[in-house]
């Protein structure tokens, strides 16, 4: 494993720790990977300058 | 088995010309001893079944009026609650769960007015997926080509569908999981408005997106069973002509074969319109789902996954587990990108009365090469089969997918390719007409097994 693969299966470790889910070192390297590609969704979602009044869409009826 | 539509089997239950246990016994037959070539089905309901259907017998001899989908055989994908019965979502980790104590909402109305369910059918674990590939109850094989995938999540219905056996069966349909397997097998599919149907006991995988909806093999069938899901009759629209009708260019136009090319071409041209409108902010449209889905599914299943994640399909469970991972900023900015995409769509529609672009830009990949090809890049099918039906789940409008019609000048017969009729919120009446219009003038339908 290169010193990068091993820096990025580190940081799901330490993402993982932080919402208290034990990773089984088995599924690291597939979570590493899916979690790679969502990124490159949330890099997409984030380059968008929304207006501050433009609110979320939760779905909501009290 | 079901020559002329469900109406005609449901007219000649009630009119005493054939049983509804005769139906549902055939169906139940054939599901048992010829399923085993697609894989659609995980269990068999005969024994409710046939105690329904003998139920709806014994009221049309009293003289009931027992509904218009009197003695219709469906399916049910295997995330909706049936009584007595442990809803899987097609996992095992819910197996411990008690069985549910209802039928889902849905289910409900499909049973008062007179429809039978018949079997629960196979999916991806949890609706993550477009494949239909399941490390728990297998692969769902496609009907037309059974060494091609069937699509999903809700391979199992579209597949049913596809052999003929049913003539109907329920999906859900959260970034595309309806209309993906619809536009595989050649079947028609609703997704509806976002809200309009019930979702009390449905098994949630992105509960922002999620939604349900029939899949049928003809647009008057699955017209009416949206018409008994909904409570609500479908206005009649006659002049389908006057329909504002654009096609949807740049992200929905690329690596398109053929013979969707020259479908799109036939619809266009018989609206009249050469309109075409290339939507802003598309792909960001569909990251936004996706990073939806990924931050519920992840939250979710959390709690299981701190338990028993070696339990999971490993396909699911990875996915699952990256997406429990996002930060909450990510998922924020998804949902209120959300907002801006449904305010433009919303504009859109003021002016437009359906968009059209195609489900699926090609027909049903081979199930040993789970890839499709994207902008000349081999990618996953499981991620990537709903690249042009997700960011359509984003906006909540109501979305027909729908099989083109093999062309006259067909050499030999083709594998289905399909397209998405797009409405305005709550206008499903609109996305029906339009259909039946295109049905009848041949454009669109397709042949499921029993009638090829």
């Amino acid at each position: 494993m290169s010193e990068t693969e091993q820096d990025q299966i580190t940081e799901v470790r330490l993402l993982a720790r932080q919402v208290n889910l034990p990773i089984p070192v088995a599924c690291l390297p597939g979570v590493q990977a899916n979690l790679a590609f969502l990124r490159t969704h949330v890099d997409l979602v984030e380059s968008v300058s929304l207006p501050d009044d433009c609110t979320p869409a939760y779905v909501f009826t009290p | 088995m079901m020559g002329g539509g469900l109406t005609a089997t449901a007219n000649r239950v009630r009119f005493g010309i054939q049983s509804a246990h005769e139906i549902v016994e055939t169906a139940l037959h054939e599901l048992e001893t010829r399923d085993h070539a697609w894989h659609c089905t995980t269990r068999l309901l005969s024994e409710r079944a046939l105690r329904m259907a003998d139920t709806v017998d014994a009221r049309i001899k009293d003289g009931d009026q027992v509904g218009p989908l009197a003695g219709v055989p469906f399916g049910v994908k295997a995330l909706f609650d049936l009584e007595g019965i442990t809803t899987t979502a097609g996992s095992v980790v819910l197996k411990g769960n008690p069985p549910a104590r209802r039928d889902a909402a849905v289910i409900q109305r499909l049973i008062a007015a007179g429809a039978i369910p018949v079997a629960t059918l196979n999916m991806d674990e949890f609706a993550y997926g477009f494949v239909t590939e399941n490390a728990h109850y297998g692969t769902t094989l496609n009907p037309h080509d059974p060494t091609r995938l069937a699509g999903g999540s809700s391979g199992g219905s579209a597949a049913v569908v596809a052999t003929g056996i049913l003539p109907f069966a329920l999906g859900s349909d959260t970034n595309g999981s309806i209309r993906v397997p619809a536009a595989l097998c050649g079947v028609w599919g609703l997704r509806p408005t976002q809200g309009v149907l019930p979702l009390e006991g449905v098994y949630p995988f992105a509960s922002s997106l999620d939604t349900v909806g029939p899949l049928a093999a003809r647009a008057e069938d699955l017209r009416c069973v949206f018409e008994a899901m909904s409570g609500t009759p479908v206005a009649d629209i006659d002049d389908v002509m006057s329909f504002r009708v654009a096609r949807l260019g740049g992200w929905f136009a690329h690596d398109l074969p053929p013979a969707l090319l020259e479908g799109l071409d036939r619809i266009m041209a018989f609206f009249g319109s050469s309109h075409e409108i290339e939507l802003s902010g598309v792909e960001r449209a569909r990251s936004a789902a996706f990073v939806i889905s990924a931050s519920e599914g992840g939250n979710l299943h959390l709690p299981r996954l701190r338990k028993c994640p070696m339990d999971y399909d490993p396909a699911t469970r990875d996915r699952l587990m990256a997406g429990a991972l996002l930060p909450a900023a990510a998922f924020i900015q998804a949902q209120r990108l959300r907002n801006a995409f449904r305010n433009c769509l919303r504009e859109l529609f003021k002016t437009t009365d359906i968009l059209i672009a195609p489900t699926v830009a090609g027909v049903a990949p081979r199930i040993n090469a789970s890839t499709i090809l994207v902008d000349g890049k081999s990618v996953p099918a499981r991620a990537n089969l709903g690249i042009l039906t997700q960011p359509l789940s984003l906006g909540g409008m109501p979305v027909l997918a729908a099989p083109l019609a093999p062309h006259p000048n067909d050499a030999e017969p083709r594998l289905p390719v399909g397209v998405q009729l797009i409405a305005a919120p709550g206008r499903e009446d609109v996305l029906f007409a339009a259909a039946r219009a295109l049905e009848q003038a041949g454009i669109l339908g397709y042949l499921t097994l029993a009638t090829s």
